[in-house]
Order: C-alpha cells, then sequence, then structure tokens
C-alpha cells in the first residue's frame, strides 16, 4: 500500500498524523508551490515530532537557486543533515552537484514538477544518486505504470489537491494592482477564463497558478502499489482534508465524491503538434 | 568576440539569418524541438544548411529540447546519430537523458537549453563536468548573477538579448497544458500567458483595471546592455523567434551585428544610437525591456495594452534583383507602397538607403499607382545600386 504524504497547511502535524504516514514542509525562501513554508528552527521541531509519531519527514528545496543563494542553502543543508529527515525535493540540479561535492548526505527527491516524465531520465538521475522521485501532474496512468515498471527510484506521486500549473519568479499579481493603481491584500486570488476559476498566489518567491480542479486519484492509485502518494492541502477546507486523508488511510471502498474534482492528467494525455 | 546567434524556422530565414551577421542560427529538426508547430528543418535541409553555413565560416545549431515521455525514449539515439551526420555544430538539449546519449553516443557538443533554467553556479558546474560545452542561462539571471557564474564555471554562457519572453520559469509553466492539452515541454506550448482573465480576490469579487489581467511579459531588449554583456565575457547572445519571419530576423540581426561591430571596433569612442531602439520596435510592433537583467522586476515588465500586435507592418518588400543599367530594381510586395511613399532599404553590406518611390511598372512594363497585393513582384525604380536580399521598410 502506498504511503500518505501530506502537504499540510499547518505544522500542527497532530491534526493529521492519525493518518498520514508522513509529511513535506517547504523550507523557508527555498521552496515554492507548498501550502506551507518553514524556518530551519520549525523543521527541527517538526523532525523532533515526527520522530516522536514515527512519521517521515521530507523537506522541499524546490525554487530555481541564485549563486547568490547557495551560501545561507549550503549552511541549512549541513543542519539538514543532523536531522532525521527522510528526502529533500529539488527542482535545481545545484541539489545535486552540492551533494556530490559531499556538502550534505540528505537523500534526494528529484521533484521537477513538469520534467519528471520518463523513466529512462528517472533512472539517469538514480545514477547521480538521486534516490527519489516526485512525478509529473501532467503524465497518464498508463505513463507512471510503465515508470514504476522500469525503474529502481523510489516513487512519489501527487494524488489528491490542487496541481500547480505555473511558477514564475515575477509578481503577476502585484504589478497587475501597481499598474492600474488598484489595491487588494488577498492572500489568495483567482483568475477566471470562461467560467473556470484557478486559484493563484503572489508570494516572495513569485507567483503561482494552480488547477481550478482538485485532482483525485484515489481509485486509481489504490491497486497501483506507488511506493508514496502526495495530498496538498492549499485551498481546502480543513475538515473536507481531513476527511479525505481518513477515506484513503482506511481504504473506504466507497467512491469519494468531492465537489469540483477531476483526474488531472491521469486520463489525458497531452499533445504537442496540431494538426 | 561574442557569437551573434539568431533563430531561423525555414531555409529561406537562415540565409537571411546568415547573410545578415549571424554568426551562427539555430533551427528545429524533424523530433524532439520544442517548437513543434514550427515548419522545422529535414534532415537533408538541416545538412544543406550546414554546408552552407560552414561555407561562410558560420555554425548551425539543432534543438532537441523536448521533455521526454516514455514512447519518444527509443528514438533518441537514431536521430541524434542521423544530426551528427547532417554535420551540426552543437544540439540544444534539456533533457539529462538526451544530455546523457548525445555524449555517449556521438561527438557533438551539447548546449544546455535555457529549458533547464540554469541560473547559479553549482548547476553549472554540474553540466560541465557532465562534457557539456555550454549553457544558455535562464531569463531571470541578473548581471551579478551571471557574473557569478561566468566568474566560476568555465563553460561557455549563452544569453538571450532579445525577443519574447516567458512569464513562467522555463519548464516550470503547464498552463497550456491544462488549458489546451498541449504540452508546453514538448513543443506545444499555445502561449496561455498572453491570455487575458478576469482577476479576483480571495472573496472572488472582480479586480478591475482598466484592462484585463495577463501574465503576459514585453518582450527582452539588451540592445542598450551589449557593450557591458560583451565586457561580461558571454559567449553567444542569443535571438528568440524561430517561427518569426525574414524581415524580423534580418532587422534584428542587422541592428544588433551593428552594435557589437560598433562597439567592439572601437570602444573608446562608442556611443549608444537610440535610432536602433525605434527600428526594432517598429518591426515587432512590442515595447522591449531588459527584464531580469537590470535587477528590475515589476510592472514595467509586464504588458497590459489588451491588444494583439501585428508584426512586420513596416516591412514593404524584398529586393529580389537590381539592374545597373536600367536602375531598375525587382521588388516582391509585403505591405501595401505606392508612388510618392518614402522608404528605407537595409542590406547587410551597405549603410541604410532613404529614398521616394517615383516610378512602379509591372512585369509587363506598365506603370502602376500602388501595389497591393502580398507576394507580388514589380520594379521599381532606384537610383542608387540595391542587392538581392536587401530589404524594404517604411
Amino acid at each position: 500500500m502506498s504511503k500518505l504524504l501530506v502537504m499540510p497547511k499547518s505544522t500542527n502535524i497532530d491534526l493529521y498524523s492519525e493518518y498520514a504516514d508522513g509529511f513535506i514542509y517547504g523550507l523557508k525562501n527555498y521552496s515554492v508551490n507548498l501550502p506551507i513554508e518553514v524556518s530551519i528552527d520549525e523543521i527541527k521541531e517538526l523532525s523532533k515530532k515526527c520522530d516522536t509519531l514515527n512519521k517521515e519527514l521530507f523537506i522541499a528545496i524546490n525554487k530555481n537557486l541564485f549563486t547568490s543563494e547557495l551560501d545561507r542553502l549550503k549552511e541549512y543543508l549541513l543542519e539538514l543533515d543532523k536531522l532525521n529527515i527522510k528526502g529533500i525535493l529539488y527542482a535545481d540540479v545545484a541539489l545535486v552537484n552540492l551533494k556530490r561535492d559531499g556538502y550534505f548526505k540528505t537523500d534526494l527527491v528529484w521533484s521537477q514538477e513538469h520534467l519528471t516524465t520518463n523513466y529512462q531520465t528517472i533512472n539517469n538521475w538514480y545514477s547521480f544518486g538521486v534516490k527519489y522521485t516526485y512525478l509529473s501532474s501532467d503524465i497518464t496512468l498508463r505513463e507512471i505504470k510503465e515508470i514504476k515498471e522500469n525503474t529502481d527510484s523510489i516513487l512519489i506521486a501527487p494524488m489528491f489537491g490542487y496541481i500547480p500549473i505555473f511558477t514564475s519568479k515575477r509578481h503577476e499579481v502585484k504589478n497587475y494592482l501597481d499598474h492600474f493603481n488598484l489595491s487588494d491584500s488577498s492572500s489568495i486570488n483567482y483568475i477566471e477564463k470562461e467560467g473556470k476559476i484557478y486559484p493563484i498566489v503572489d508570494n516572495h518567491e513569485g507567483t503561482i497558478v494552480y488547477s481550478n480542479n482538485i485532482l483525485n486519484g484515489y481509485k486509481e492509485y489504490l491497486d497501483l502499489d506507488i511506493d508514496y502518494v502526495t495530498l496538498n492541502e492549499f485551498n481546502i477546507e480543513d475538515s473536507l482534508f481531513i476527511k479525505v486523508l481518513k477515506t484513503f488511510k482506511e481504504k473506504n471502498e466507497i467512491d469519494l465524491e468531492i465537489p469540483g474534482s477531476d483526474k488531472g492528467f491521469l486520463f489525458n494525455e497531452t499533445t504537442y503538434k496540431v494538426k | 568576440m561574442p557569437e551573434l546567434l539568431a533563430p531561423a524556422g525555414d531555409m529561406e530565414r537562415l540565409k537571411y539569418a546568415l547573410i545578415y551577421g549571424a554568426d551562427a542560427v539555430y533551427i528545429g529538426g524533424p523530433l524532439l524541438g520544442l517548437r513543434a508547430n514550427a515548419i522545422n528543418f529535414s534532415f537533408d535541409e538541416i545538412k544543406e544548411a550546414c554546408e552552407l553555413a560552414h561555407s561562410m565560416n558560420k555554425k548551425i545549431y539543432v534543438t532537441v529540447n523536448i521533455v521526454l515521455h516514455n514512447k519518444e525514449l527509443k528514438a533518441v539515439i537514431d536521430y541524434l546519430k542521423k544530426l551528427e551526420e547532417c554535420n551540426v555544430d552543437a544540439i540544444i538539449v534539456s533533457d539529462l537523458t538526451i544530455v546523457k546519449l548525445a555524449l555517449e553516443h556521438t561527438k557533438i557538443p551539447v548546449h544546455i537549453s535555457t529549458q533547464a533554467s540554469s541560473m547559479n553556479v553549482e548547476t553549472a558546474k554540474f553540466y560541465k563536468e557532465l562534457g557539456c560545452e555550454r549553457i544558455v542561462l535562464a531569463r531571470e539571471c541578473s548581471k551579478e548573477e551571471i557574473k557569478a557564474i561566468k566568474d566560476n564555471v568555465d563553460i561557455e554562457l549563452e544569453c538571450f538579448i532579445h525577443g519574447a519572453m516567458c512569464a513562467g520559469i522555463s519548464g516550470r509553466c503547464a498552463l497550456s497544458n491544462l488549458f489546451t492539452g498541449r504540452d508546453a515541454n514538448r513543443g506545444g506550448c499555445a502561449q496561455i500567458c498572453r491570455w487575458d482573465f478576469d482577476l479576483l480576490s480571495e472573496n472572488k469579487e472582480t479586480i478591475k483595471g482598466e484592462k484585463e489581467f495577463t501574465f503576459c511579459a514585453k518582450d527582452l531588449s539588451m540592445l542598450k546592455y551589449i557593450p557591458d554583456m560583451i565586457d561580461q565575457g558571454i559567449t553567444s547572445f542569443k535571438i528568440e523567434g524561430r517561427m518569426r519571419s525574414i524581415y524580423y530576423i534580418a532587422t534584428i540581426v542587422n541592428t544588433y551585428r551593428k552594435v557589437i561591430d560598433s562597439y567592439l571596433s572601437d570602444k573608446e569612442n562608442y556611443k549608444y544610437n537610440p535610432e536602433y531602439e525605434k527600428i526594432l520596435r517598429n518591426c515587432a510592433n512590442r515595447d522591449s525591456v531588459p527584464q531580469f537583467y537590470n535587477g528590475v522586476n515589476d510592472s514595467t515588465c509586464g504588458y497590459y495594452n489588451g491588444r494583439v500586435e501585428v508584426s512586420n507592418q513596416d516591412f514593404l518588400g524584398v529586393i529580389l534583383d537590381y539592374d545597373k543599367e536600367s536602375h531598375l530594381a525587382t521588388v516582391q510586395e509585403r505591405n501595401l507602397f505606392k508612388v510618392g511613399d518614402k522608404a528605407i532599404i537595409f542590406g547587410p553590406n551597405h549603410e541604410d538607403i532613404e529614398i521616394t518611390i517615383d516610378e512602379i511598372y509591372d512585369m509587363e512594363g506598365n506603370t502602376m499607382d500602388l501595389v497591393r497585393h502580398p507576394m507580388e513582384i514589380v520594379k521599381v525604380r532606384l537610383n542608387k545600386e540595391v542587392f538581392k536580399y536587401d530589404l524594404i521598410r517604411k
């Protein structure tokens, strides 16, 4: 059975610990696309708590990094090495190089969210010591099965939640407001097109746009035996999220009907040549 | 001396890029590139392109920068070997599998595509140690970040200097995938970032400016910063736009060629020529800024004019031939022109020529007042000598 990895909105892991097997938190100023980012001190506390509860802790350092951000990062990586961190989700190849050069030992999770799309490239990163892969959210179930059959990498798959579909270093919402002299202090905005509404977050790292619907791959992943599946709490009510988590953990046979959810790309293969 | 690297979507555009002063041209092949819906080059055409470029002591790079899915894996090695047989000078790649297969099975130099969003020293070291020759840096890099990489890693660096910008970080945008099912990371980008949207608050109330919300970025133009970039030691200056016209390619290449040559020939007395800005702006019909290079990442980089630009409107025609005895130029029309119009003829080997169109004839020798049909071929009397491949603009 797949382990359930939660990307929570809160650092209070007691809220989820009855059903979650582990957690993914973003490192403050070094992560994107996570519902919450935490400081290194908070990670130390979370690590202790996870050890006590026998839960696994992954940390996302998944932004694209500038050289000017690397010195501080090296210090953090040494701190993380002292903790019981299961893996570091990375998007920037710098992490692979730093690990290869011996700056830290914690295992890596290849997590370039739209690029982890085939088994050969997964195997190539594996040969560079990258133990885990967080699969792309825009590949099909058939492709996921093929990848599983053709790799030794430990796989993590997005199963539930809004999918990040756009990451930018630009402040798209702030810039628009500034340009037209508008004010708004929403922590989450939305963009609307043809009746569909997409969450958009503009924070200190830039801008993220999420899918209009919640991915719900529960039924599809039930028998797939992927090592880990993730549940992302972003923009989802606490009570609904806990209910979903409980249902997944208990493998309820009932179909979990969630308003505004779909199967993402699991059955929708993308094309690239317009006929 | 830095390389001026131009795009080309077909053989005609490639010729213009080379003739107008590009040192190298990047093109897409029949497979695995990020412009799946461009015409792209067949293997025979790639070979022909390489022969032409090499005869001019110039280079051809082929984009192989798709993000692979399982079903594309089997095609890679054969494809790379065929490119090697064509004598290409480098391939531009982002997927690690293609990088490794190219390095293991061919001798083609590998350039890491901007699709890999490389922006730091450690990433550059990784690709250097892997055996890659060059990195096309992420467009988000500032001058200082470029310098840090240049100072610390002995690898060729390529930077974009002109053209359209992605709103998102390359490789981290799937807007096209979600909105249209066309995979941006496999060459199907539908440019959703240029669409208009309604922006809503967290309470789902509309926030309305004078124009709709969009992700659309102004174009990149590094015209003012070329001397700075030359002094930084950047290897290659890249122009975006494999799907652009011959006019666009010729104009942009010609302008940057002049700036680069002018600065290198006399650094002490080099003066920036603001006239070039007008030429570039009129050509693309879009505003352009230096984007992230000078550290500015604010509302001045966004495009909120709510209009769809039609480029090339100042492009009047192509010189196909010139008869020195009759002083008649054979011209292929691209936009309407008429007797009395003032225009400029530009080409790779001469200063711009200002003209007033006095006489137009059809191919039977009958006089005409105006030429209104695109691609129509006419004769125009020009007292100064012009050359094949020269272009006419307003």
